[in-house]
């Protein structure tokens, strides 16, 4: 496979130079030591509290394509798959405006707790009032895995659009962390990957798959999933999943959903569309509400598979989801 | 027994540890890549990475700034959850304590048990989760009890590093609680965990530094040290008389290392005594000077310096037994190096009886210097002999050093007296004992010297040899008080050693010092006199 880098140790600084040369209005880069890019926040953000996200790269557009208006107001940047260090992250909050607080939302992975956790603890050294909602939506390999030990995925899109309207609609820090922990709580992802995956930046294989294998929980990294099936076609594996994920999930034909339909790096939308269909037909054949889909491309490991978010909405969260928000690759959000 | 490290040690043995685990990069991805997702080797290896170019940049007051900044960096270069775990591991243990200038095996013992309880509860892990908590726990109670059995710093290192070898063979045997390696479940079994292993590696490798280093410094172990910041060649010409303007044809020319504080040492080296040369050495002559002191014997450590070794043309007229000197500037030395040799005659200081501090400085060094060491060395209760003139002279008599040994020309141009006005220069001479100096000496070359005390004056005549060559006779006599004070002698014994000792060099023609045999047979010969005050 050849891929399109440089130099492999600079690509992370390569793809965040790059997002910012084509869209120059909207960002700014935060330096670190040694003139090293920790990360970026949005300009003109309005004094209010501000929602800082990010983690380990190669699954964009999370985190960066989540920073933009009614959004996260700044992401930082780690390695690939890499937590980024607690230095970072206390850099990117200076650079936010943290007069009324900074909310971290990070996914739930031992690397990225550690770190956000030293970070707050850096931060309120400095004065800066913080708190860090950890993101555990994937049902993952473990079975039985309580919800808030469950990794983040593709659902932290959600809770970042909830708080980054609560945080937009004047709610204070307290109050934005209630939304987006309610958020976390009602947040469901389930996926499958369908081929050996592979590492951004420098296309070594991750982890190896045999052809035809579906494995369903199995995280980004390589990490183990549920169970694995073999030369299924799409309609029965998109049953499957949502099974599983329907199961987790408990909805009844009461709940109103918003529905996320994501492919992963190296599927199609031909291959979307069909996994939309049978997704869709699904839930109306549960009678579940659908307040709004996406099927976009959310949070892409360099694999084949999709995975579907659910997050159940009540009166206020919907009220907040249905604010506008828009970032520069983001337009699910804007003027619905 | 060496049992405590200093702090410059300190840093040398992180910077070793980070070269190892750099090294062991490829061995903690292949570990990882089985149950993790491969990238702690490369984690570990750019954490380290940062520490060897920033630590090796940075000035430490003391051994726990040290551990602070090796943390600090990894916290903040590493990230992941390995970033802050062992970036805890060289922080937390410090944290509470008060800067030192020396650990020893408690203080480690006592700071990687609490780093091991920050990691335990940062991380929420204990013994049998398989993570690096497996390795560093046992490490920790082997440190504790080899402190409790009294085992000395070495020792105890060993069994730390056995321990956490143990611990992380250990890992293989359990299943993972943590971490992206939990998701293997039983499949995990049989499997290494990665954290554990560089826990290892980080233990092994400051047991390694500590073996060799420690029994590098048993070997150099030294009563007598001796300070030459401003090394040199003397090229000594040896002609009848200079014409001007004219050819000489030379039938000898004589190269000679020196630069005083090395003659002390050579000389103390022919007497048989234990002694090592510290000092500044420069890249670009380092092996001259090395040759030369290994051909003698002569055991030395020198901090080097950019640059290369002054020379200096000496010329001998046998006609009128008068040398005239065409002296070098000395290179210029920075901060740093001059921090480097303070922390260096600091770890050795602990085993000195004596540290002799003779001669000029280079640019760059301040004048302070002298004095500097003579507090840090009396704060140990090693004796400091101080030979040097001018500001050096002043402020090194602030700090009191044991004995101060000018000869008279320097010693009047220094405090402004006429040399030739024996009272004045006595005076003042007396005048310093009174401040703190124990014994002060001023010698007069052909005229013989004085040695001062608080209840006494001695004066000693020159003894009649043939004068072939002057240098080094001054640094011949320190060596003779040397030898002296190192076997607790008398006063006067001494001053015969000093005299007889720097008779015994004006023998030789160049920079050629005093021999044993020399000394044996001149001693009988000095004539000591006691003054009336």
């Amino acid at each position: 496979m050849k891929r399109f880098v440089n130099r492999r140790t600079d690509a992370v600084e390569d793809m965040i130079n790059g997002y910012l040369a084509v869209y120059p209005k909207h960002f700014e880069k935060v330096y670190g030591k040694n003139q090293k890019i920790n990360g970026f926040i949005r300009q003109a953000c309005a004094d209010k509290v501000s929602v800082v996200t990010g983690g380990g790269t190669g699954n964009e557009p999370w985190s960066i394509g989540y920073v933009g208006e009614g959004l996260a107001d700044g992401a930082v940047v780690g390695a690939v798959f890499t937590a980024p260090p607690a230095r970072s992250i206390l850099h990117v909050t200076r650079a936010v405006p943290h007069e009324k607080g900074v909310l971290y939302i990070c996914t739930n992975h031992a690397g990225d707790i550690l770190n956000y956790e030293l970070a707050g603890e850096l931060a309120e050294l400095e004065g800066i009032e913080t708190r860090c909602v950890k993101v555990s939506d994937y049902i993952s390999g473990l079975w039985g895995e309580a919800k808030d030990e469950r990794r983040g995925q593709a659902g932290v899109a959600f809770v970042i659009k909830v708080a980054g309207a609560a945080a937009q609609a004047g709610y204070n820090l307290v109050e934005t962390a209630r939304i987006a922990q309610k958020a976390n709580e009602r947040v469901f992802t389930f996926g499958v990957t369908t081929s050996s995956g592979y590492m951004p930046g420098s296309g070594e294989i991750v982890y190896d798959m045999k052809e035809g294998e579906a494995e369903y929980g199995k995280g980004f990294n390589g990490e183990t999933g549920m169970f694995v099936e073999k030369d299924k076609d799409a309609d029965e594996i998109v049953d499957t999943l949502m099974r599983h994920l329907l199961r987790e999930a408990r909805l009844t034909s009461l709940d109103e959903i918003a529905l996320m339909i994501n492919v992963y790096g190296l599927t199609g939308m031909m291959e979307q569309c069909i996994i939309g269909r049978k997704v869709v037909d699904i839930l109306a054949s549960k009678s579940v509400q659908i307040h709004h889909i996406i099927m976009d491309r959310m949070f892409q490991p360099l694999t084949c598979g999709c995975a579907v978010s659910i997050l159940k909405l009540d009166e206020e969260l919907k009220q907040l989801y249905d604010m506008d928000a828009q970032s520069p690759v983001l337009r699910c959000w804007k003027n619905r | 027994m060496k049992n405590h490290i200093t702090v410059e040690e300190l840093k040398q043995m992180i910077l070793y540890t980070a070269q190892q685990v750099i090294r062991r990069e490829e061995m903690l991805t292949k570990i990882d890549i089985v149950i993790g997702d491969g990238d702690h080797g490369k984690g570990m290896s750019l954490g380290f990475k940062e520490v060897m170019q920033e630590l090796s940049q940075m000035q430490f007051a003391s051994t726990e700034e040290v551990f602070a900044a090796t943390g600090n960096i990894l916290i903040d270069t590493m990230g992941g959850a390995s970033g802050v775990l062992f970036g805890t591991m060289f922080i937390s243990g410090i944290v509470r304590r008060t800067a030192n200038l020396t650990m020893d095996l408690q203080d480690f013992a006592e700071i990687f048990r609490c780093s091991l309880n920050a990691i335990k509860q940062r991380g929420g892990a204990k013994v049998g989760d398989k993570t690096m908590v497996d390795a560093l726990e046992p490490a920790v109670v082997a440190l504790e009890n080899s402190v409790e059995r009294k085992c000395g710093f070495c020792e105890g290192m060993e069994e730390a590093a056995a321990a956490a070898a143990s611990g992380m063979e250990y890992t293989k045997t359990v299943k993972a609680r943590f971490g992206r390696a939990k998701y293997f479940g039983d499949k995990g079994i049989g499997c290494q965990d990665a954290g554990a292993t560089s826990v290892w590696i980080i233990f092994q490798s400051m047991s390694d530094w500590i073996k060799d280093h420690f029994s590098k410094w048993e070997k150099y172990e030294s009563k007598v040290l001796t300070v030459t910041m401003n090394p040199c060649i003397d090229k000594t010409i040896n002609v009848e008389k200079v014409k001007r303007g004219k050819t000489h044809r030379l039938k000898r020319v004589q190269n000679d290392i020196s630069g005083k504080g090395v003659n002390v040492s050579i000389a103390l080296t022919h007497f048989g005594e234990l002694t090592l040369c510290l000092g500044f050495n420069y890249l670009a002559d380092a092996r001259v000077v090395e040759k030369a002191l290994d051909g003698q014997g002569v055991k030395h450590d020198f901090v080097m310096a950019d640059g290369g070794i002054r020379t200096n043309v000496k010329i001998f007229e046998r006609e009128f037994g008068m040398m005239t000197e065409f002296n070098e500037n000395g290179g210029c030395v920075g901060s740093e190096e001059q921090q480097l040799l303070i922390e260096k005659i600091e770890g050795y200081l602990e085993q000195a009886n004596i540290i002799v501090l003779d001669g000029s400085v280079p640019e760059g060094i301040s004048s302070d210097i002298y004095e500097r060491i003579i507090r840090m060395a009396n704060r140990r209760g090693v004796k400091t002999v101080l030979d040097a003139t001018g500001k050096l002279l002043k402020k090194g008599i602030g700090a009191k050093p044991y004995l101060i040994k000018p000869n008279v020309n320097e010693f009047c141009d220094t405090y402004g007296i006429d040399a030739n006005d024996r009272e004045a220069f006595l005076e003042k001479g007396r005048e310093i004992i009174q401040s703190g100096v124990e014994y002060v000496c001023i010698s007069l070359g052909r005229h013989g010297a004085y040695l001062l005390s608080r209840d006494k004056t001695l004066y000693a005549d020159a003894i009649p040899v043939e004068v072939k060559g002057i240098q080094g006779a001054g640094d011949s006599m320190v060596a003779g008080f040397c030898l002296a004070i190192n076997h607790e002698m008398s006063m006067e014994e001494m001053f015969a050693y000093g005299v007889a000792a720097a008779s015994g060099s004006l023998q030789y023609p160049g920079t050629r010092i005093c021999t044993k045999e020399d000394l044996d047979s001149l001693l009988p010969m000095v004539k000591i006199t006691e003054l009336d005050r």
